[in-house]
């Protein structure tokens, strides 16, 4: 049976899900991730994650699912020393990014004047209790899922859909993705990573048996402010748009939220201390710095094609 | 807080309570300790909705490049290279 693919619109951005051996799975699969994304999403007044930013400094009872991602982000806010912080919401929320881009049509619409810097609360304090389930945010700290939330609902999805059945799964969430399982073709899962300053092209191909690819990148979700433009990846510690000296940032690792986070926080640790971000977890994977300089990372030649 | 100051001199704080990378290798059934609770997923396209409930664990997995598993066109010549199946962008 060949595989078989939809795509369709989730998590603020475009999905791409591959099933090799299960055609029935494909509308599972879709309605898997809407859920997720129902639970996950800050623009979802019934979220989970709406309603843990209201009622924070109050125990919530949340989904296990949100509970098992609130582990995960407490878990990559320590590793990664504080860069991947989800708590970042604050200064995007501040500087127009309360809608997703989806419900606009030129992107937030900023409140006028320069940049209004909003470092990161952090995540020390947060409760989370697994009898309820509940999650305690502390007062007056908000969080966005956002992008490890894509990475986390690609794990999810593609061990739901091999457990039920299919022979191997890819699914792309926005640019983030997993895959697992047998490939449609014998050489495995092969994916082109985008170049970030002439998306036509591609910077490099990876296959993997076994894997996930998560790129960030300061060239995308962007909008106007006070005559500057203001992009979503805060550093937490300055509460600003990230000027670290990279452009881009494609991390390969075994999870897609792991990803995800060590993407993310490489970009804000800039080239030199993110390359050591990487080398010190283990993965790797590739820079692109704002001049259009390539480094790619020890490994990765391993997984190319 | 301990910080430093970025190329155009603003600066940056970063938690005391995260200021080191703490721990490598850890794995992600070391961190989630939740039940497995999945629910049946749709044998055929004729069994009808199923619930979306998810799994509530993810399996064991090392955190490093030992959990990445090349394919086998991994280091073939350029010429010879395999189509993608997908692509890694940006979230847009």
């Amino acid at each position: 049976m060949p595989a078989a693919e939809t795509s369709f619109q989730a998590m603020g951005g475009r999905a791409h899900l591959v099933v090799n051996g299960g055609r029935h799975l494909l509308s599972y699969g879709r309605q898997l991730v809407e859920a997720l994304e129902a639970r996950w999403s800050r623009f979802r007044p019934d979220s989970d994650v709406a309603r843990l930013n209201r009622a924070a400094g109050a125990p919530v009872r949340v989904t296990p699912e949100t509970l098992l991602i609130m582990r995960l982000v407490v878990d990559a806010w320590k590793l990664t020393a504080g860069r991947f912080d989800p708590t970042v919401v604050g200064a995007l929320e501040a500087n127009g990014y309360h809608r997703s881009f989806a419900a606009t049509a030129r992107g937030p619409a900023g409140p006028g004047g320069p940049a209004r810097p909003v470092p990161a609360s952090g995540l020390a304090g947060v409760v989370l209790d697994s009898s309820g389930p509940t999650v305690t945010l502390p007062p007056d700290v908000g969080i966005d899922l956002g992008g490890i939330g894509k990475g986390t609902a690609a794990d999810l999805v593609v061990m739901r859909l091999l457990a039920a059945g299919a022979r191997g799964v890819c699914l792309n969430l926005g640019g983030d993705l997993r895959a697992s399982g047998q490939a449609p073709e014998p050489d495995g899962w092969v994916v082109a990573i985008e170049d970030p300053f002439r998306p036509e092209q591609e910077l490099a191909r990876v296959v993997v048996a076994d894997g996930a690819v998560a790129t960030s990148s300061r060239l995308v979700r962007t909008w106007d402010l006070g005559g500057s433009t203001y992009h979503h990846l805060i550093d937490p510690a300055s509460g600003l748009p990230s000027d670290s000296g990279l452009a881009a940032v494609t991390v390969v690792a075994g999870c897609a939220w792991w990803a995800e986070v060590l993407a993310t926080a490489t970009f804000v640790a800039g080239p030199e201390e993110g390359a050591r971000l990487i080398d010190v977890h283990g993965v790797t994977g590739v820079l692109v710095d704002d001049r259009g300089g390539v480094q790619t990372l020890p490994g990765f030649d391993g997984l190319r094609v | 807080m301990s910080g430093t100051t970025d190329r155009l001199g603003r600066s940056r704080r970063r938690p005391a309570a995260a200021s080191r990378i703490l721990v490598t290798g850890l794995t992600v059934s070391a961190t989630l300790g939740l039940l497995a609770e999945i629910d049946p997923a749709p044998a055929s396209p004729a069994s009808g909705p199923a619930s979306t409930a998810v799994a509530t664990s993810l399996p064991a997995k090392p955190l490093d490049r030992s959990a990445v598993t090349p394919g086998r066109a991994a280091g073939r010549p350029s010429d010879q290279r395999p189509q993608p199946v997908t692509r890694s962008h940006a979230s847009r």
